[in-house]
């Protein structure tokens, strides 16, 4: 376990360098930092002096040793629009999107597994299939339209909810919270549904053929054939076997939800780290652009790998680097 | 296990299963002409619980509707909005015809430039078809035979391939959309930008689908191949390339199919998404997704119709879309019946 | 981002006393971004300056009508050869901290914001030297004659000495972690408002400086300022009433907001210049075998005519656009009605390219941005489907302008055909106009860096210093007015229009809007 955990470490941490190299040599074309940043009388000789200073004279592979050897120590430059250190910046995006993603899995979570649970065990019913009907037309419109109406309708004309940011946020130590306060509750409800509503239906039609899949196990018939009760045979085994596999999607997908912040947080202006991005993206401010990449690949490494020791710890035979016996062929 | 042999509709390639379904409908009015083949798969599990699935029978229906008008759109749509030279400015923002103000040239009205709602809506179809349909066509092919090799070979070319997997899933779809669009942006000429777009969005797309394809297919593969009539394949002497395409591959089509079609109605959304984010096809050859984006900042102004219909197109063909890869799943899963 | 400024905190609660109260009149103001930072030397950033110009000030400021009048300098004087200039500092005048303002201050500006690593410091381009003759008296000396040098100084702006020794902050932030200016998360200026309270990208506070040297106009105690991005959601909340003012307000949804009760929009001229420009140098065009069309003025001329400024004005800038004939807003060139726009005639644009050698039509890229400028990318695509119909066919490639502007502003490799750009003279005098886009390219001299037509002409670069240096008015309108009939006549740029300002308010506020699109606070007042 010891010795799988260390090979898949070093693979999370190849993973990652490979992901900042790709980034890295994208960044060379995604526009001109130094147009971005001099006046526009700004002299030819002005503008060599910039770009020196950035080091972007350097040959890419320099540029990126520089980088790598920085960011390993946790350095990961000043961002050329704020002129504030990368990691700080970050840091302080980080509650609004961590806080936003996770209430979104929450909702999702919570509206999910009950329907998919009641679709599943009433699969022909008539209520089941309006559900799954409906279920999919929340997913049918582009998420920014499906913000941007939400906007329309609870902002504009009924003036319930406010239209764009966290509200009032509380510091608590280090950490900027929307939970603390009236109206940063009340500004979380539109951008968390548009986040969990792809979720949501993801959640509800996995639990849904998860469940249909256990019924027809035969330990399920048998647990029957002992004459539980309906009941105890729903939710106390065939629930119960469905919700490993569904929590390692819901986990996988605690990443893609942070990924996908970057369109809820640009059309409510949720002051999070997908919005950073996007707009470094605008001014191609490329620390900001690198750190963002490198913190959203850990994300996703640090998920896989604890999905894979679940995987582990649940079905040895699918130990994933071990060859298995038998040679082939 | 997965009795999709049944139905007869075996294609090794399966990504056209839900294209093919459509098309099957109109045997309903002659099932006699090639009696056996026609028989066979109208008696099949498959076939029967699609008669019996109305939803499916009209998101079946619908779907082909819409197919054909993207397809047939340079014949079906009354005005050539992809020739700018045809467009007048002069008639912008017309309502619908039946509106006030409407103009009887412009069924649904024009949008903020003077094109025909109607035919660039249809022209934006077939543009939102063709990136669906690559997109999962090349996720499927790579992540097929990844996900075959993975399961298949075992050891360190599972372990390589996984690890490949997790990397692509590192940075998600849309980020590397952004970076490959700006990095092409840069370094092609502006001209076969525009030109090569659409191949980056199927790209991109393409690639943030493969994985799914790949972890399925080696997951059941893994199943697979220590079944007897693998083993026993493999002791007649066959290779192990045979074994895997003709005995293992059909095997695993089942739940490929139904990623499949789930994967188009999710490609199509997507390629709408990086539109909102400034990756998408150009606004001179507008699809579905640039359309809506476009129309969306006109929400607020009273000209609804700009973003409405190519919005309830969009969430129609994604719905059925959606439906048929329900109804796949159910039907293609013998576990269920 | 800490979100008190720790170092100003004793001295603010001198200053901002009974800022809450019955009467409290709050400005809630949504703008489409941030300030970078609150560095008043290091951006070059319109906005960034902008704002800032609420906390900081110069020597001179721009009034409601861009006028230049006397702000921490109450009078000065130039010598004959306009070389040596005099500045008489205010007296009395504060920081924010209670420090007081003297030459010393003015000094150590000056010298910070001509730091390499400041972008403003092209604003000091011209000043050689500044000299303390006094603790009220500075003078500044400028490399060569500069009659305009004050038309600069605006934006130059004044930092108290002390505290930026104290706070570390006496030079700009370079690109190492550990060499960040303080300067950039606190402020500490002498102007009309102070910054309370600030989260980057979030919401930054401000409250009036009572201790502020000119007399109070606004009636506000408390503005705060909101980015927000995304055009609908910025349109959302004004209607909806979070914000009291926000703009730009998109040309679509002027009618909404007007609509809407207790909302408005304000619309005026802006002083930028949205024109065309076509590669006139390149004996091909650029990647192709194909030779210049655009090297014939007939071409250009008939690319001119076919362009329906009319439609562009009523279908895409719904009204809120002036056409224009020259590459300067009227505003800033008094004999801008000498100049009149050929008209609009696609049948003569057919006969010119018939004339040219193009009777069966040309083709071309046209290169665009599509996050820069009111309703680029609708324009472009208008003017392609246009210029298609007299047989221009346009290959229009529009872009965010990150990459846009790498790809054409690179004198060295002109990557482009035909494209758009905008022109807001920093100086907002027509020499800026003449050096920068029409003057041909010479590094050594330091003109034409923006000339995308790639013209020359000699007579317009033999008038270039000439307009500089010379300092009778009439004189030097004449010598521009003979630029722009050059540019007129020989088509080397395609004028469009001037955009214009839509700022969206409640009904209660009352405001100015500035050409160039620079709000300042000092001039509100909500009932």
């Amino acid at each position: 376990m010891i010795a799988f955990l260390v090979r898949r470490l070093l693979q999370a941490i190849a993973v990652m360098a490979v992901v900042a190299l790709c980034a890295f040599f994208m960044f060379q074309f995604v526009g001109d930092p130094v147009n971005q940043m001099v006046a526009e009388d700004a002299t030819d000789e002005d503008r060599e002096y910039l770009r020196e200073q950035l080091g972007l004279n350097d040959p890419i592979p320099v540029q990126f040793g520089k980088f790598a050897l920085n960011a390993a120590q946790g350095n990961f430059g000043v961002s050329y629009q704020h002129k504030r250190a990368v990691s700080t910046l970050i840091l302080e995006r980080m509650p609004a999107t961590l806080e936003l993603a996770v209430t979104a899995a929450i909702l999702a979570a919570l509206l999910g597994v009950p329907m998919g649970v009641y679709t599943g065990l009433r699969r022909d019913g008539f209520a089941s299939k309006v559900i799954m009907t409906l279920s999919l037309i929340g997913i049918s419109l582009p998420t920014f339209l499906i913000g941007i109406l939400l906007i329309y309708l609870f902002a504009v004309i009924l003036g319930w909810l406010p239209s764009f940011g966290r509200g009032e946020v509380v510091q608590v130590g280090a950490w900027e919270s929307n939970f603390l306060s009236a109206s940063g509750l009340k500004s979380i409800i539109l951008p968390a549904i548009t986040l969990a509503l792809f979720q949501m239906t993801f959640i509800m039609r996995l639990i849904r053929s998860e469940m249909l899949e256990v019924l027809r196990t035969d330990f399920i018939k048998f647990a029957r054939a002992r004459g539980l009760s309906n009941r105890a045979v729903n939710y106390g085994h065939a629930l119960k076997n469905t919700l490993v596999p569904v929590i390692t999607i819901i986990g996988l997908q605690l990443g893609s939800l942070i990924a996908f912040a970057i369109i809820t947080e640009t059309v409510f202006q949720w002051p999070g780290m997908g919005q950073l991005f996007l707009q470094a993206v605008q001014v191609v401010d490329i620390p900001i652009m690198s750190a963002y990449l490198i913190l959203i690949a850990f994300f996703f490494v640090i998920i896989n790998l604890i999905v894979d020791m679940l995987y582990y710890v649940v079905d040895p035979r699918l130990r994933v680097d071990q060859p298995t016996g038998g040679g082939h062929g | 296990m997965w009795s999709i042999r049944d139905c007869a509709l075996i294609n090794p390639l399966g990504a056209d299963m839900a294209e093919q379904t459509a098309e099957s409908l109109p045997l309903t009015e002659s099932p006699t002409r090639t009696q056996s083949t026609f028989y066979r798969i109208w008696d099949s599990d498959v076939c029967y619980s699609f008669r019996s699935s109305k939803v499916t029978i009209v998101a079946a229906v619908v779907t082909a509707v819409i197919f054909f008008l993207a397809i047939f759109a340079p014949w079906v749509a009354p005005h050539r909005p992809f020739d700018v030279a045809t467009i007048d400015l002069m008639d912008a923002e017309l309502p619908p015809s039946w509106e006030q103000e409407g103009d009887s040239r412009f069924l649904i009205g024009t949008d903020n430039l003077g094109r025909d709602l109607l035919s660039t809506i249809l022209y934006g179809t077939r543009i939102s078809l063709i990136v669906g349909f690559l997109s999962v066509i090349f996720g499927l092919v790579v992540g097929v035979t990844l996900g075959l090799m993975s399961g298949y070979m075992g050891g360190y070319v599972d372990a390589f391939i996984m690890r490949v997997a997790e990397i692509q899933l590192s940075i998600p779809g849309i980020l590397v959309a952004l970076l490959l669009a700006g990095t092409l942006r840069g370094v092609i000429s502006a001209e076969a930008y525009n030109e090569a777009i659409i191949y980056v969005l199927v790209l991109t797309i393409g690639t943030s689908i493969w994985p799914q394809f790949a972890r399925t297919v080696r997951g059941s593969t893994l199943v697979e191949r220590n079944k007897e009539y693998v083993l026993a394949a493999r002791v007649i002497g066959l290779s192990r390339f045979s074994i895997m395409l003709r005995h293992v591959l059909p095997n695993v089509m089942g739940p490929v199919l139904v990623i499949a079609t789930i994967n188009l109605a999710i490609a199509i959304l997507t390629e709408a998404t990086l539109s909102f984010l400034g990756v998408g096809v150009p606004p001179t050859q507008p699809s579905l997704g640039t359309l809506i984006n476009e129309g969306q900042n006109y929400l607020f102004s009273g000209l609804w119709w700009i973003t409405i219909f190519p919005g309830a197109v969009l969430a129609i063909l994604v719905l059925a879309v959606n439906l048929l890869g329900d109804w796949l799943r159910d039907a293609l899963n013998p576990k269920l019946r | 981002m800490k979100r008190t400024l720790l170092a100003a905190t004793t001295a603010l609660a001198m200053v901002v006393a009974g800022a809450t109260g019955v009467n409290a009149k709050e400005l809630r103001w949504g703008f489409q971004t941030d300030t970078d930072s609150l560095d008043p030397h290091a951006h070059a950033v319109t906005f960034t300056i902008g704002f800032l110009g609420n906390v900081y000030e110069g020597l001179v400021r721009r009034d409601a009508d861009l006028k230049i009048e006397p702000a921490l300098a109450e009078s000065w004087t130039v010598s004959d050869d306009a070389t040596v200039w005099r500045f008489n500092l205010r007296k009395g005048v504060k920081f924010h901290n209670g420090n007081d303002f003297n030459a010393d201050d003015v000094v150590f500006s000056f010298k910070r914001i001509a730091d390499p690593d400041a972008q403003m410091k092209t604003n000091v381009a011209s000043v050689k030297e500044v000299r303390k003759i006094d603790d009220h008296t500075v003078e500044i000396i400028t490399s060569a004659p500069n009659p305009i040098l004050t038309s600069r100084l605006n934006s130059v702006f004044i930092m108290d000495k002390e505290w930026s020794e104290e706070t570390g902050s006496t030079k700009v932030t370079v690109m190492d972690q550990d060499k960040i200016s303080p300067a950039g998360q606190t402020s500490m200026g002498t102007g009309a408002f102070v910054i309370t309270d600030r989260t980057a990208q979030v919401k930054t506070t401000l409250v009036p400086n009572k201790n502020w040297w000119d007399k109070t106009q606004h009636n506000l105690t408390k503005v705060t300022m909101t980015p927000v991005k995304q055009d609908s959601t910025r349109v959302a909340a004004l209607l909806s009433g979070e914000l009291d003012m926000a703009y730009p307000v998109p040309t679509q949804d002027i009618n909404r907001v007007n609509s809407n009760s207790g909302t408005s929009v304000l619309v005026g001229p802006e002083l930028r210049t949205i024109f065309i420009f076509m590669d006139q140098a390149s004996k091909n065009l650029f990647g192709t075998d194909t030779k210049n069309p655009f090297l014939d003025v007939r071409v250009r001329k008939a690319l001119y005519q076919a362009i329906n400024i009319e439609a562009i004005k009523k279908k895409i800038m719904r009204n809120l656009a002036t056409p224009s004939a020259i590459m300067i807003s009227p505003k800033l060139f008094d004999r801008a009605s000498d100049f009149a726009r050929y008209p609009y005639d696609p049948a003569a644009s057919k006969n010119l390219l018939a004339d040219a050698g193009y009777p069966d039509g040309l083709s071309a890229r046209f290169d665009c941005p599509n996050d820069r400028y009111v309703n680029d990318e609708q324009i472009c695509q208008a003017v392609t489907s246009m210029a298609a119909k007299v047989g221009i066919k346009l290959n229009l490639s529009a872009k965010p302008k990150a990459q846009y502007f790498k790809q054409v502003l690179n004198p060295k490799n002109r990557d482009y055909h035909v494209g758009l750009i905008g022109w807001t003279p920093g100086s907002f005098d027509s020499h800026n106009v003449v050096t920068n886009l029409i003057a041909s390219y010479s590094d050594e001299k330091k003109t034409g860096r923006y000339n995308l037509s790639n013209n020359r002409d000699d007579r317009i670069d033999e008038l270039n210093p000439m307009i500089q240096s010379e300092g009778s008015k009439a004189k030097r309108d004449a010598m521009i007015a003979e630029v722009y009939k050059r540019v007129h006549d020989n088509v080397y740029y395609i004028p469009l229009h001037q955009q214009a300002l839509a700022w969206g308010k409640r009904d209660n506020v009352t405001l100015q809007q500035r050409g160039d699109n620079v709000f300042r606070f000092r001039y509100v007042t909500i009932n």
